[in-house]
Order: C-alpha cells, then structure tokens, then sequence
C-alpha cells in the first residue's frame, strides 16, 4: 500500500516527467537490452538485472554512462539521465595470451 | 538512619534525612517505600480517628501504581526493617571500603608523581648550575612511576583497558559484509594504525596462500594481508577477485594496469628525479574508441601540451585480442619501442591502429609527426614460458623503462622463475599505493 502511495506521489511532481524512465543498454558487439526503471532506484538493480540476464559475471563488467563509469548507488535521478540514454556495458579487457 | 528516625506530622512527612553520596539511587527506592509505609500509618491512623479528608493521599496513591506488599503484623513489619537496615550498613561499608582504597591509590600516584618531579627538578638544577652552555632539554633517566592499580576491578575503568573491545569488532567484521563506497576506505584507514599496532593479523587461515608469499618481505606481506582483511569486493576500484587472480596465476585485466600505473606515478614523484616522469594511457582508451563508447575521449583528458612537452615517456599498454604488449613512446629520442613477451610480427602489425586512436582525440597535444616516428623492437626481452603472465611482464617492463638507467636485458635474470614472487610485489605495491591515496584524501 505504502510502495503505491509513493509512486503517485512522484507522479504528481512536475518536473521528473513521469516516475519512470527507459534505459538502453548496449554491450561492445552493439548488442542492445532495454531496461525500464524508476527514477529514484539505485542502477545497481538495473546492472544486476542484465548481469543474470545476459549470464555474465559482474566482476567482468564496467557500465559506462556518457564515458564514466556508474556508481553502483547512484539513481538515474542523480546522473542527470534522460528517457532513452544509453549505458555502455564493456567487458574489462582481460589478456594472458593463451595461444 | 534507620528507619525509626523518619518522624512523621498528621498529613505530611516532615522531614526524611538525606541519602549519603553515592548511595542515591538504592537509597531514593528505599525511601519512597518508607514514605508510603508512613503514609499508610498515617492514614490508618486517620480511618481510627474517624476523619475523613484523605483525598490527597488517595491521589498519590493512585498515581504511583507500584503494588505494595501488605504487612499484617507488625512484627513481620519489623524483620523487614531489620533486614533493609543490614544491607544498608553493608552498603555503607562497602562504600567506605572503596572510598579507602580509591583515596589510598590515589595518594600513591601522587608520592611517585612528587618524587618524579623533584628528581627531574633537581636534575634539571645541577644541569643548569654546571653548564649553561648545554642543550636546554636535558633529558633525565628516571625510571617511570607505576600508575597501575593493584586490583583488577579497576583496571577495567582506565581507558586502555576500553579501546580493547573497540579494536576486538573492528576485526570481527568480515570482509564480504563490507560492501560499502568510499567512506568505509577512510574509516578503515583510521583504524589502521590500531589494528596494525594491536598486531591483529592472527587469523589468517582464510587468506589464500599465494605462491609468492615465502618471497616477499614482511611489511609487504602485511600489507597484502590487510587490504584482503580489510576490503570486500567492490569497495576498491580494483576488486578482491581481481587480486586474487593477480596474486595467484590468473590474466590481467586493464583494472591491474591501471592500478600499478598509480604505484608508479607515486614511485615516480617521491623519487626526485630518480625515475623518468611518464603520462600513461589506459588501454581502456583504445578500447572504449574503437568500440564507440561516447565521450571517450575523457580517458585522455590529463594529456596536455605543456604535459607532453615536460615528460620523457608515453607508456601505452595494449590489449590485442587476449594478450598484452607494451608501447613506449620516447618523446626526447623521438621514436617508439614495442615490448612483446612473445614476440610475433602478428601483434606488431596492429600497433598503428593504436597509435592512430591516440592520435585522433590528443592531436592538439601530441608532436604532429608522432604517426610516423619509427617503431622500433627492443631485442633480448624476458620472454613468457606460459599462457598467463604477459600482463606481469608489461607491468615489469614498465617498471623497468621508468627506471634512470638503461637496462641491460641481456643480464636480465629469468623472469619466469620469479612470476610468483612478482606477483605478490606488485599486489604490495598497488596496495601501499591505494592506502597512500586514501590517506592523501583524509589529510
């Protein structure tokens, strides 16, 4: 009960533009998951999300928004993100050169 | 006081003696049993006399809603007092007694305190009157006074004894229940230097026994220990997964490049001059260019002209397709070198795509003609025996380069002998660096 209360108490705010945003993520061979999170989540539930989606470790992985990476804590709200940005989800580059 | 002596008016107590120091809480319970006991007396007394107007003392009763035992006979009423009186006495007794010991300890503290003192004094004295061309702060041999109290009970109350139990959670936290930001690193900074000095690394069953360990120094082993007590996964850029590869036999990852290119900027800048000065380009550079990640450019954002111009080295991991090589540019000689610990002219030919990337976002800064300096092999290199440490050999080489001389790598000993070993020095090293940085950033 509490959880729906919150949620249209942030619609009513003017300038968030909905509760809501959608969020692409896209990793080095382009491919592409889209996400929809509210603003005020932490992303580390979006990166966690893709993480078991796509089978990969978290450890091995850097997203990137706008060329930094994200901290695991912060909200779509607090990085300033807008309806359709993208996060860049690079594997670490990793060599030992097994031939 | 017994209670006896309570003397008490029709309708109020007059007057109840006032509890001893130390005493009042026991004492402020006993009381306001006597104070009702006195009051039901009184209105019992009342009821006899037939008089009626006890309203206020129904309110009182009323509003103390403690349940009192009823005593029927006076006798009964009478054992009770005798008893309450005993542990009194014995309380006052035992208050005396501590009184006593409190007074005598203290006094002993100040007989050696005034002994230390005039000894120092007269010390000071005979100094000043022998030679006044002496250095002002003669420092005495006097043995210290004993502070400590004899009981044990009192020990515990010295503040010494207090910043025990502290220190004893510090380590009972376990690393993987960390999983907090920065702040953590500072605060696990500041305990620091307790858990260090209380000499707390005890447990070290859980540490993995990497191959290097019989290899290093004490202090580097300590640090290690540390970090891998003290850090959780995530709360250093470089992950604890990440050190585990480094320090057993698993591949590098940019992160680790990264994290010993800030060992060696710190290296580089309390060396004086010892060290060449160099600007390191992340491999993520290259990669993050080349897969179009927006707003790469960030990665070069520390190049600048005046930068390029003082320094003498570029140094440039690269990342080829699961293998790592090293290109140093030479800025004074005008020409690059390329490392390869495993030489092929496979990986040589991609080194201009690399050059290229880091051209095209630093052209501003860089010579014009950097594109077509000559890149020259570096003969007689360490070379990896196995499919697994190239990324310890860029680390090493970089090391090596940086140094003031020109290395002999003909001399060079075998290097895949001592792979456990540099292994753990780097994970040292980049540690010591990171705990620098941490207490840089509290400062």
């Amino acid at each position: 009960m509490s959880g729906s209360g919150a949620a249209t108490g942030e619609d009513k705010k003017p300038d968030q533009g909905g509760a809501h945003i959608n969020l692409k993520v896209k990793d080095q061979n382009g491919n592409e998951v889209f996400f929809r999170i509210k603003r005020k989540t932490q992303l580390k539930k979006l990166m966690n999300a893709y993480c078991d989606r796509q089978s990969v470790d978290p450890k091995s992985i850097v997203f990137l928004f706008d060329g930094r990476g994200i901290p695991a804590e912060k909200t779509p709200d607090e990085l300033e993100m807008e309806d359709g940005d993208e996060i860049d989800a690079m594997l670490h580059q990793s060599g030992g050169s097994a031939i | 006081m017994k209670p006896d002596q309570i003397r008490f008016k029709f309708g109020s107590v007059e007057e109840v003696e006032k509890p001893l120091l130390g005493l009042e809480e026991e004492e402020s319970d006993f009381e306001e049993v006597k104070i009702k006991r006195t009051r039901r007396k009184v209105k019992d007394f009342r009821k006899k006399m037939m008089i009626e107007d006890d309203s206020d003392f129904e309110d009182i009763n009323k509003t103390k809603k403690k349940k009192k035992k009823v005593f029927n006979t006076e006798k009964e009423m009478e054992k009770k007092k005798e008893r309450r009186g005993k542990t009194r006495s014995d309380l006052r007794k035992m208050e005396a007694r501590i009184r006593g010991f409190i007074r005598e300890e203290v006094s002993k503290v100040e007989v050696s305190l005034k002994t230390y003192c005039d000894t120092w004094f007269q010390k000071l004295q005979s100094d000043m009157s022998q030679s006044r061309r002496r250095s002002p702060s003669p420092k005495p041999s006097i043995p210290k006074p004993k502070f400590s109290p004899t009981s044990s009970n009192f020990t515990q109350s010295t503040p010494e004894m207090i910043l025990v139990p502290t220190t004893q959670i510090i380590t009972l936290e376990s690393p993987a229940k960390l999983e907090r930001g920065v702040s953590v690193q500072h605060t696990a900074y500041r305990r620091r230097k307790e858990l260090v000095s209380s000499h707390v690394f005890e447990h070290l069953d859980s540490m993995p026994n990497y191959p290097g360990r019989p290899h290093i120094s004490p202090r580097m082993r300590d640090s290690i220990d540390f970090v891998l007590k003290q850090f959780g996964e995530r709360n250093l850029q470089l992950t604890r997964g990440a050190t585990d590869d480094l320090l057993g036999s698993g591949w590098i990852t940019n992160t680790h490049l990264d994290a010993y290119a800030v060992f060696l900027a710190s290296k580089q800048k309390r060396s004086l001059g010892g060290m060449k000065s160099f600007i390191y380009i992340s491999p993520n550079q290259a990669y993050y260019k080349t897969n179009k990640v927006p707003n790469c450019q960030l990665m070069l954002s520390h190049i600048t002209l005046s930068g390029v111009q003082a320094v003498d080295l570029i140094v440039m991991p690269c990342h080829m397709s699961a293998h790592w090589t090293l290109l140093i540019c030479r800025l004074k000689e005008r020409c690059w070198e390329f490392y390869d610990s495993l030489r092929s002219s496979r990986h040589r030919a991609t080194l201009p795509k690399f050059i290229q990337c880091l051209y095209e976002d630093a052209s501003d800064s860089l010579p014009a003609d950097i594109m077509n300096w000559p890149i020259n092999d570096v003969d007689d290199l360490p070379q990896q025996d196995n499919g697994d440490d190239c990324g310890v050999f860029v680390m090493k080489y970089m090391e090596a380069v940086m140094s003031s001389k020109t290395v002999a790598w003909k001399e060079t000993i075998d290097w895949c002998k001592e792979m456990p070993k540099f292994r753990a020095q780097i994970t040292a090293n980049i540690f010591r660096a990171f705990s620098n940085l941490i207490k840089l950033s509290n400062e």
